[in-house]
């Protein structure tokens, strides 16, 4: 039986009990391919790696900042902190004079959820236009009987990995005096959820995802994640089997019918270019993948022709990380290939040699549900938070939660943010769905026209004091684009002026 | 190239974890299994149906 079809993109999700399906089906002239639906059916092994590896690095200390409020005469309580919103001249003094994002402009965050009760993001969350793609799987997520909401069909208004509540808080934490301020403090939020709790985005709920912010009239989109259980998908490596390469054949055309049908529906594409700290003109191997069901993963050699999707899709705009010096981050992919933009995202590893060195300091600060962090025991029973790099934010009786976390994550949503300021400032009426909208190759143009270019480090080759040589980098390209910067990092002022 | 063993794991991965043992056991296999299947951008949508149900033997 055919369980769900997104007819967008011409995507099926098919029930059989036939054994030979994937072969019968592969052989057929009508269809593209087949591929094992990955969540279904497949017991783990033992235990689950973490998702969001470089965002939550071990041993991160105190910065001197913690705790405090400084500099927030002209921005919001913890504005201080917020080195990132400097970096791009997303301040009271920079875009924020200028324009602040309109409720008719709709970002869609595809992520984990976005908590919608956070008190920095209620006002602009739209309850209304927020859709869950995902249901949890208890395989990976835990048991239905243990979420927070003791279900495994989560409501569009809660995130309960966390992740996607931090990405939203980038784009548009309300400039209200409480915590932190997005870059479009006035955008209209919506959640597009494709991620499980535990961070897996699957094919099926990302193409869905997509093709609905086409369909509703949604701006700007940001993808901070990749494709499961990829991370480079190869069309004919060796090392695969032909069931494996087929599988990577269909992500590959499947996410690209879907991202050519939201870039034909007016949506700007934003991506993070990913924290392998790789050149992804110059991939050489990936021992991740696959990554689902967990243990599965095999050692292949990669090459160009191997896609992280939806980042190396077309119409993409591709978006390098950047740390509290405009260095590039340690982690963060490059390449001028890829590489359009850089933004910021965070850098443990900045001020080798100094206290700064791995501190908050060097994160980004942003938006976080107070639930997910209760249930880690990271707030303490008063409210107080239990770890450095959690902060909370009160006014008017009113308490927020905020994390530092760090990532090419982190960057993407700047850069959508930008994207959405744009769209606000030239976009024109869309009278199809009560919005505002603007062709996503203006967009584009005037995000990387806008951008402060930035020089390659000299020498070219980065050596990051403290990390070893693998984490080497070489930044190929003039100071008007290159591998490290692309075009430049974004700049909010700049981008409405 | 592996980063991921540098990093700290979430608290909530370990109430995941101690979940999943109990109930691995019964999802697989119940019912036949589910596929992913992407339509050829040349077949009509009852092509690509009729073909699916070919593939399935319905």
């Amino acid at each position: 039986m055919v369980i769900a079809e997104n007819r967008a993109v011409g995507l099926a999700t098919v029930r059989s009990a036939n054994p030979q399906f994937l072969a019968s089906a592969n052989s057929e002239a009508a269809l593209v391919g087949a591929a094992r639906n990955r969540p279904v059916g497949f017991a783990p092994t033992d235990s689950q790696p973490p998702r969001y590896d470089v965002e939550r690095e071990e041993g991160i200390a105190a910065g001197r900042a913690q705790g405090g409020a400084s500099g927030a005469a002209a921005g919001d309580a913890l504005s201080g902190l917020q080195w990132d919103m400097r970096q791009i001249r997303a301040t009271v003094d920079g875009s924020y004079s200028v324009q602040r994002g309109s409720h008719d402009v709709r970002v869609g965050i595809i992520d984990t959820g976005i908590d919608g009760s956070h008190p920095d993001l209620a006002r602009n969350f739209s309850e209304r236009l927020s859709r869950n793609f995902t249901h949890d799987i208890p395989l990976i997520d835990g048991s239905c009987r243990e979420e927070p909401d003791r279900s495994c069909s989560d409501p569009p208004d809660v995130d309960e990995g966390g992740h996607g509540t931090h990405v939203a808080g980038i784009v548009g934490a309300e400039l209200n005096g409480l915590g932190t301020a997005g870059v479009a403090p006035d955008v209209r939020l919506v959640n597009l959820r494709a991620g499980q709790d535990s961070g897996w985005f699957f094919l099926q709920q990302t193409v869905n995802a997509l093709t609905y912010a086409g369909d509703i009239g949604i701006d700007v989109v940001n993808m901070s994640f990749f494709t499961d259980p990829w991370l480079y998908n190869c069309r004919d490596n060796p090392a695969d089997s032909p069931e494996a390469q087929r599988e990577q054949q269909v992500i590959i055309a499947a996410t690209q019918r879907a991202l050519e049908y939201a870039h034909a529906h007016d949506v700007t594409l934003v991506s993070s270019s990913g924290n392998q700290f790789t050149d992804l003109g110059r991939p050489t191997e990936d021992d991740i993948s696959p990554d689902f069901p967990p243990g599965a993963e095999y050692h292949r050699d990669v090459d160009n022709s191997c896609l992280t999707m939806p980042t190396e899709g077309r119409h993409v705009i591709v978006v390098n990380a950047t740390g509290p010096t405009e260095r590039k981050a340690f982690y963060s992919n490059y390449g001028r290939e890829q590489s359009n933009v850089a933004a910021p995202g965070g850098d443990s590893r900045e001020f080798f040699g100094t206290p700064q060195y791995r501190t908050v300091d060097n994160l980004v600060l942003s938006a976080y549900p107070e639930d997910l962090l209760r249930e880690e025991g990271l707030i303490r029973p008063d409210g107080t938070p239990a770890i450095p790099d959690v902060v909370r934010s009160c006014s008017q009786g009113v308490c927020g939660y905020y994390a530092y976390l760090q990532g090419t994550s982190m960057a993407s949503p700047h850069a959508a943010g930008v994207a959405a300021l744009i769209v606000s400032q030239y976009g024109t009426a869309d009278p199809r769905h009560a919005g505002v909208t603007l062709a996503p190759q203006e967009v584009r143009r005037r995000l990387e026209q806008t951008s402060d270019e930035h020089a390659c480090p000299r020498p070219r080759l980065l050596n990051y004091q403290g990390l070893g040589p693998i984490f080497n980098a070489f930044c190929a390209g003039t100071k008007a684009f290159n591998g490290f910067y692309g075009h430049g990092i974004v700049n909010a002022a700049r981008a409405v002026a | 190239m592996r980063i991921r063993h540098l990093f700290v794991v979430p608290a909530l991965f370990v109430l995941i974890a101690g979940s999943l043992a109990s109930r691995a056991a019964g999802t697989a296999g119940a019912r036949g299994s589910t596929y992913l299947v992407l339509y050829d951008d040349a077949a009509t949508r009852e092509e690509a149906r009729a073909a699916v149900s070919e593939a399935a033997g319905w």
